[in-house]
């Protein structure tokens, strides 16, 4: 385009070509130069009352010329430019605009309305300028000349306009909704990146010009829309009528769970604005709430109460079914609507036919009063007996809310409690006096907090006050005596360790300085893990009776000592029987045989005197002999204290009457018995007994009467109680103890013949047997021994 | 020496320490039949010397018969009893325990240790006679006794 450049501009140079007079030339001259002095004056005119302006540059792009009213715009005179650059006033230098407009007139280009900003005192200042190369005649490069004009305001006021538009865009963008704009073809002017997701299975029609109705074809056809039925055609044409006639309110769901609220409007200008917005939460939390009301209706259905809420003007809004099983006689009130005033009234009319209306109305108000303090309402009983309670609360809304239990078990339970608890105040009563009584207290320790718990008596025992005395553990620890300490605690040590308790005993100290002896019982308790929590246990004073088992263990020492001394000398008596009787006989033996060898062999050379004495002597030994031989009899019952067995009394009576057969025939004696027990002790003792005692009955028999001789038996405890009795001379009171001591005779020798030793034998038998003996008997008439034996043990067979 | 048995005194040994009774003994077998030489010693030390010869007994006889006290001093004669018994060459050698003891312990205790017979002493003379005379003729005539060959003796 410059490769011919051409001249144009202004003539600046003499006009020194033509040939006509120097006058004329002159004048020519003259008068060009006032027309040109015109018309610059005329342009300057017209740029002063613009924005614009005429420059010039020379070949090195400084400006030359400036015309225009650069000091209005910039607040610059003209000439401080001369000579200057645009890039000494742009801070654009940089921008790729600007650059690229510095390429054009390195090029020596023409160009326009290039758009710059640069620094003013004014501030910075947009320019519009547009310029050509000048050329001289020889096509030497001038410079550029051109015109600029102000276009700052233009430039400002197209920035705010983009940048509303910019944000307007913005906003639009982030709206969470769908926003599509038809215009009044039908044809997608716009829509927002949102719209996407309302139709991602046909967002590739989401431009300019789609219509309207090939996009709800591919978006519905594609299956993503839940609802369409098998008519799709039919759906189309009446999605399409209501989408055109731009007053749509649809609620959409799609097949991925999603709900939309799709809206759609007219324009003014005769398009279609739609907007989509997300409402799947909101359904979400709609099912939700349906179901929880759902299952709020289901839960009062089920409950066993009756609810019944009101309003505030007291009328039923909601009454559960189970209100009808308290107050059948009112089933037909329980709906919505009936007051509580009305709902008294007539339960209590229906209940009450007789009542008087005052005393209808009487409860009627109490029921009122009770209703507009809600609470808990005392317990009502029901016709059918049952009793009920009910629970009323304000609501937030200014309405009651009334929950009715059946409280008939609770009441029960409570009366039973209250009989239960009468009868623990009872025996606790009992408790306390049983325990004053007894001197025994009882206490009660929680191991978890320490703290300690004891009866009246127990305060009692230790000597202090329940007012003045913290049964804490080391208070107790405090009253109890310093050498003893070791016991409760070793108590205490083991009840952790969960070892088994033994009762045991401790000293106290009461703080009037009496010492008490105290025997402890102990209950541990345990929970569930075998823990030990606590324990209770019983404390008796037992000082007094410590005291007196301390006598009793004394004398019992004593008598112990006395029987073991007794044994000793008993043991020593028969060891001495034993021995002096066998160690007599020897000398005895001696006295006897040589008289008798005397006799024997001298009897021709003795006179009868001698031979008389010598019989007395031999006699006196004989009878020492007996003596000596009963006497060992009668140790020897000592010496073997028998071999206790069970065996029939009969069969021992046997024997002895078989050893006696001599003398009861001789005596013509008759002995009757009736059956005899089995019994317990050594039967040849037992026969000797019986051998001894009708032996006894046989020798002391009246003159001139045959002995009668009667055995019987009666149970006494573990023993059997017999009785011999006789028809013999009997016993002269006065000796009926000394018929039992060794040796003691009460008749003559030569009637009744005789140691003396059969009763004494009989009674140490009987005492060896644990049994005891002793007489009645009437002088002249008879006598009537008693004896006792032990009756046969049940473990051992007879 | 060994021609007939009634040909030779019967050697008897009385151990018994009351010489009463030894007195008395003696005189009830003099009443006796059957001819013997009593020997009398005072305690058991002396019994065992002169039933095995020992020290001035060596020349002693060897007894036929031995009627044996129980309280005896020195010596018991449940002691001199239990030696016989043991010995091979004394064991055949009747012995009669001849005691004023009628305690079961000492009759069980003398059977226990081998005693032939027991026999307590009656206070009466006449029967303490019977009683001499009766061991006299059961162990001497009565009973038949092993041959008192020492040899013999020794099995």
């Amino acid at each position: 385009m410059n490769a011919t450049p051409k001249r144009v501009g202004l003539p600046v140079e003499p006009l020194t070509s033509s040939n006509a007079p120097e006058s004329v030339i002159e004048a020519r001259l003259a008068a060009a130069k006032a027309k040109l002095a015109d018309a610059e004056e005329i342009l300057a005119d017209a740029l002063q009352s613009s924005s614009s302006w005429i420059w010039e540059s020379d070949e090195n792009h400084c400006f030359n010329r400036i015309i225009g009213p650069i000091e209005t715009i910039f607040g610059t005179k003209p000439d401080m430019l001369i000579g200057k650059k645009v890039e000494d006033f742009t801070r654009a230098a940089q921008d790729p605009s600007v650059q690229n407009h510095f390429n054009t007139i390195q090029q020596r280009k023409p160009y326009r309305d290039v758009v710059t900003s640069i620094d003013t005192p004014k501030g910075i200042r947009f320019i519009k300028a547009s310029g050509n190369p000048l050329y001289n005649e020889s096509g030497k490069f001038l410079g550029y000349r051109g015109i600029g004009c102000d276009v700052t305001e233009q430039v400002q006021s197209e920035r705010r306009a983009n940048e509303a538009n910019r944000r307007f865009m913005e906003a639009i963008e982030n709206v969470p909704a769908s926003l599509m704009l038809c215009d009044r073809e039908d044809r997608i002017v716009f829509c927002n990146s949102a719209t996407q997701r309302y139709f991602p299975t046909a967002a590739h029609l989401l431009v300019p010009g789609t219509k309207y109705e090939d996009l709800l074809r591919a978006h519905a056809a594609s299956g993503f829309v839940a609802e369409i039925g098998k008519d799709f055609e039919g759906w189309i044409q009446e999605r399409m009528q209501k989408h055109r006639s731009g007053n749509t309110n649809i609620l959409r769901s799609y097949s991925d769970g999603r709900w939309s609220q799709i809206t759609e409007r007219r324009t003014s200008d005769g398009g279609i604005i739609g907007i989509r917005v997300d409402i799947t939460e909101l359904k979400k939390r709609e099912k939700e709430r349906e179901s929880a009301r759902a299952q709020l209706r289901d839960a009062i259905e089920t409950m066993p109460a009756s609810l019944i809420l009101y309003d505030r003007e007291e009328k039923i809004l909601l009454c559960n079914n189970h209100a009808e099983k308290f107050f059948p006689e009112i089933a037909d009130l329980l709906v919505p609507g009936t007051t509580i005033e009305e709902l008294t009234r007539t339960r209590h009319r229906r209940l009450h036919p007789e009542a008087s209306a005052e005393e209808i109305e009487r409860l009627v108000q109490k029921r009122l009063q009770q209703f507009r303090n809600p609470g808990v309402t005392t317990p009502d009983q029901l016709p059918d007996g049952r009793w009920t309670q009910a629970f009323e609360r304000r609501t937030a809304e200014g309405g009651t809310v009334c929950v009715r239990i059946d409280i008939t078990e609770l009441k029960k339970r409570e009366k039973e409690l209250q009989e239960i608890a009468a009868k623990f105040r009872r025996s606790q009563e009992h408790l306390d006096s049983a325990q004053r009584i007894s001197r025994t207290g009882s206490d009660e320790r929680n191991l978890i907090t320490g703290e300690g718990e004891w009866s009246d008596t127990t305060y009692e025992i230790f000597g202090v006050s329940r007012e003045s005395f913290v049964p804490t553990y080391s208070n107790f620890l405090s009253l109890v005596h310093p050498d003893d300490r070791h016991i409760c605690l070793d108590a205490r040590q083991d009840i952790d360790a969960g070892k088994p308790l033994k009762p045991y005993e401790y000293r106290i100290i009461r703080p009037d300085g009496q010492m008490r002896t105290i025997y402890r019982e102990t209950v541990v308790k345990y929970d569930e893990h075998d823990k030990p929590v606590g324990y209770t246990g019983t404390l008796r004073d037992v000082t007094e009776l410590r005291v007196a088992e301390e006598a009793v263990k004394q004398k019992t020492r004593e008598i112990e000592e006395r029987a073991v001394e007794l044994q000793r000398s008993n043991a020593e008596l028969e060891q001495f029987a034993y021995v002096a009787s066998h160690d007599l006989q020897e000398p005895l033996r001696m006295v006897a045989s040589y008289c008798q060898l005397l006799q024997r062999r001298y009897k021709d050379k003795l006179d009868g005197d001698a031979n008389e004495f010598i019989g007395f002597a031999v006699e006196g030994a004989n009878r020492m002999q007996r003596l000596i031989n009963d006497l060992l009899s009668y140790s020897r019952v000592g010496r073997k204290g028998g071999n206790p067995e069970n065996f029939q009394a009969v069969d021992a009576l046997k024997t002895a009457l078989a050893n006696l057969q001599g003398s009861i025939s001789e005596s013509g004696a008759k002995i009757e018995f009736d059956a005899l027990p089995a019994i317990h002790a050594d039967r040849t003792q037992i026969s000797q007994l019986f051998q001894n005692l009708i032996g006894n009955a046989i020798k002391f028999r009246r003159d001139g009467e045959n002995p009668l001789i009667r055995i019987s038996s009666a149970p006494e405890g573990g023993f059997w109680h017999f009785t011999i009795e006789d028809n013999g001379i009997g016993i002269e009171k006065e000796y009926l103890d000394r018929v039992f001591l060794i040796f003691q005779r009460l008749h003559e020798r030569n009637k009744y013949p005789g140691t003396g030793i059969g009763l004494a034998i009989a009674k140490k038998v009987i005492e060896h047997q644990g049994g005891r003996i002793w007489i009645e008997s009437t002088p002249g008439q008879g006598s009537k021994f008693n004896f006792t034996l032990p009756a046969a043990s049940k473990t051992e067979k007879v | 020496m060994h021609d007939v048995i009634h040909s030779r005194p019967i050697e008897i040994l009385l151990v018994e320490d009351n010489p009463g009774d030894a007195r008395l003994t003696q005189e009830a077998l003099r009443e006796g039949k059957i001819r013997n030489n009593l020997h009398h010693a005072k305690d058991g030390v002396e019994a065992l010397a002169f039933i095995k010869r020992e020290g001035a007994y060596a020349d002693a006889p060897m007894p036929d018969l031995i009627l044996l006290d129980l309280n005896l001093p020195r010596k018991d004669g449940r002691q001199v009893l239990s030696e016989i018994k043991e010995d091979p060459r004394l064991r055949l050698i009747p012995v009669v325990v001849l005691t004023t003891s009628e305690a079961e312990k000492d009759i069980v205790k003398s059977y226990e240790l081998h005693a032939n017979c027991y026999i307590t002493k009656p206070v009466d003379l006449e029967k303490f006679i019977e009683i001499v005379r009766a061991i006299e003729s059961f162990w001497l005539a009565v009973v038949t006794l092993p041959s008192r060959n020492p040899q013999h003796a020794a099995f």
